[in-house]
């Protein structure tokens, strides 16, 4: 009896990062407070934890929704990843709320996602559902996805600007950082610093896209 | 562009990260109302956001390529789906296998043979000398290395015994004692030495023979030791049942 306890204690999961078994790997539920932890971090390792977890846990759901809805592994692979974008962008806004599970509104996310992208290939259909729970989802997120080409002018006047400057506006735009992490990360002395470069990286930006002549008639300015 | 220029496209951007205090979120929806211009800049400021969100994916995308060719390669060494398992379930299963494994250990020890040294250490008791061979005179050479074997005084009792022995050799149980004597100081290779003769001697056969047994077994040395018992079976003395039984539990 004393040996069975030992073997118990031994092989309980407190025990399996000193003793890890050979080719065991541990697949845990990282539960969605953890996760959203990590996609808030500013630490890109962080992050990175989080996404992983997604992958390991949700990935098979929405391979089997592109699967079951006329599209392929590649697909999948494809939906996940601008699901993930747009979550990220999502979860990262200054006044987001975690309503829902993380599963249902990623699920939310790809689905959107994918009709999307079917709409576009006319391969529009009633969807087969893989997840139950559903959620409604505000356009911004997954208009960050949209490959259009005022999105594509935009980009390429970012690239135009200096490092600094673009990493200022993606900071602030994208990664929705406050002024004081900004200031903290670009090494600024205060928040009115970082406010004011902000604010010249955008007139910068906005000129140059002005200036540009398909900018008219693309942005209806 | 002024200073004002830029205070004016921050209300804009505090307006849509709806940063704006009450008071001045609803005199700026009066003016969208009003003015055509503060709409067009929202609506331009809004393209700008997205433009930039779009065109901030590059470094987040590789960071989600490499994930994913690593959570792929995961897969497929595994040869099979991802099923994610909740930890309260892997703890049940991890308890549950850590007893099974437990009793399955146990009902294996249970079944396995007792090893060499647990017989060894089951059958060995000291040679018990006849008090008979005492002789008359108590403080002779025998009577005292005697008198130290019996005390279990085996370091006292080598010595007196090798003299008592030197002095009358033919004195074999003495001789068997020297030879357990010699054992329990940590002399093997004597107390082998010493019992040899003994091994064929027309008295003590047996006796010697199951004493070779048992250092063989302390020596792990399990053919050599049921070869003696084996003599001892054969020659039907007393001690043949110990040794037909020893022989059974090896």
């Amino acid at each position: 009896m004393i040996f069975s306890i030992f073997t118990a204690v031994y092989f309980s999961p407190n025990w399996l990062p000193f003793f890890p078994l050979s080719n065991y790997k541990v697949l845990s539920v990282v539960n969605d407070k953890a996760i959203l932890a990590h996609l808030q971090s500013e630490r890109p390792g962080q992050q990175d934890r989080g996404f992983k977890s997604l992958y390991e846990q949700y990935y098979g759901m929405i391979e089997q929704l592109v699967l079951r809805n006329s599209g392929d592994i590649e697909d999948a692979a494809d939906v996940f990843q601008d699901g993930l974008v747009a979550l990220f962008h999502k979860v990262r806004q200054v006044d987001f709320k975690l309503t829902a599970s993380i599963k249902t509104l990623l699920y939310a996310i790809c689905r959107n996602v994918w009709l999307m992208k079917l709409r576009k290939r006319k391969r529009e259909s009633p969807i087969t559902e893989v997840h139950e729970e559903t959620v409604g989802l505000d356009a911004e997120a997954l208009q960050l996805l949209e490959t259009n080409d005022r999105n594509q002018l935009v980009a390429e006047g970012l690239a135009q600007l200096g490092e600094d400057c673009r990493q200022v506006l993606q900071l602030y735009y994208f990664e929705k950082c406050r002024m004081k992490q900004i200031a903290d990360q670009m090494g600024y002395s205060g928040e009115q610093v970082a406010k004011n470069k902000k604010s010249r990286c955008m007139r910068k930006l906005r000129e140059w896209v002005l200036s540009q002549p398909q900018a008219s008639e693309m942005l209806q300015y | 562009m002024s200073e004002h220029e830029d205070q004016y496209w921050e209300k804009i951007d505090d307006f849509l990260d709806g940063q704006l205090p009450q008071e001045e979120r609803l005199a700026f929806e009066a003016q969208l109302e009003q003015e055509e211009r503060v709409r067009k800049d929202l609506a331009l400021q809004q393209q700008l956001r997205q433009g930039i969100a779009f065109g901030s994916q590059g470094p987040l995308r590789a960071r989600l390529d490499r994930i994913q060719a690593e959570y792929q390669a995961d897969k497929q060494d595994e040869g099979g789906k991802v099923v994610p398992m909740g930890q309260g379930l892997m703890n049940r299963w991890l308890m549950a296998a850590g007893l099974l494994i437990g009793a399955l250990t146990i009902l294996f020890l249970i079944q396995q043979p007792a090893s060499n040294a647990d017989l060894f250490a089951s059958n060995y008791e000291p040679y018990e000398l006849k008090t008979t061979m005492r002789g008359p005179d108590e403080e002779d050479l025998s009577s005292l290395a005697i008198e130290a074997y019996e005390a279990g005084n085996y370091e006292t009792a080598v010595p007196r015994l090798e003299a008592a022995l030197a002095a009358a050799p033919e004195q074999a149980a003495l001789q068997l004692a020297l030879a357990i004597s010699q054992w329990e100081n940590g002399a093997i290779a004597a107390a082998q030495e010493t019992l040899t003769p003994l091994l064929e001697h027309p008295l003590l056969q047996d006796q010697a023979n199951w004493y070779a047994a048992l250092f063989d077994l302390a020596n792990d040395d399990t053919a050599a030791a049921r070869a003696h018992l084996e003599v001892v079976v054969s020659s039907g003395g007393v001690l043949g049942g110990k040794a037909e039984a020893l022989l059974d539990e090896m």
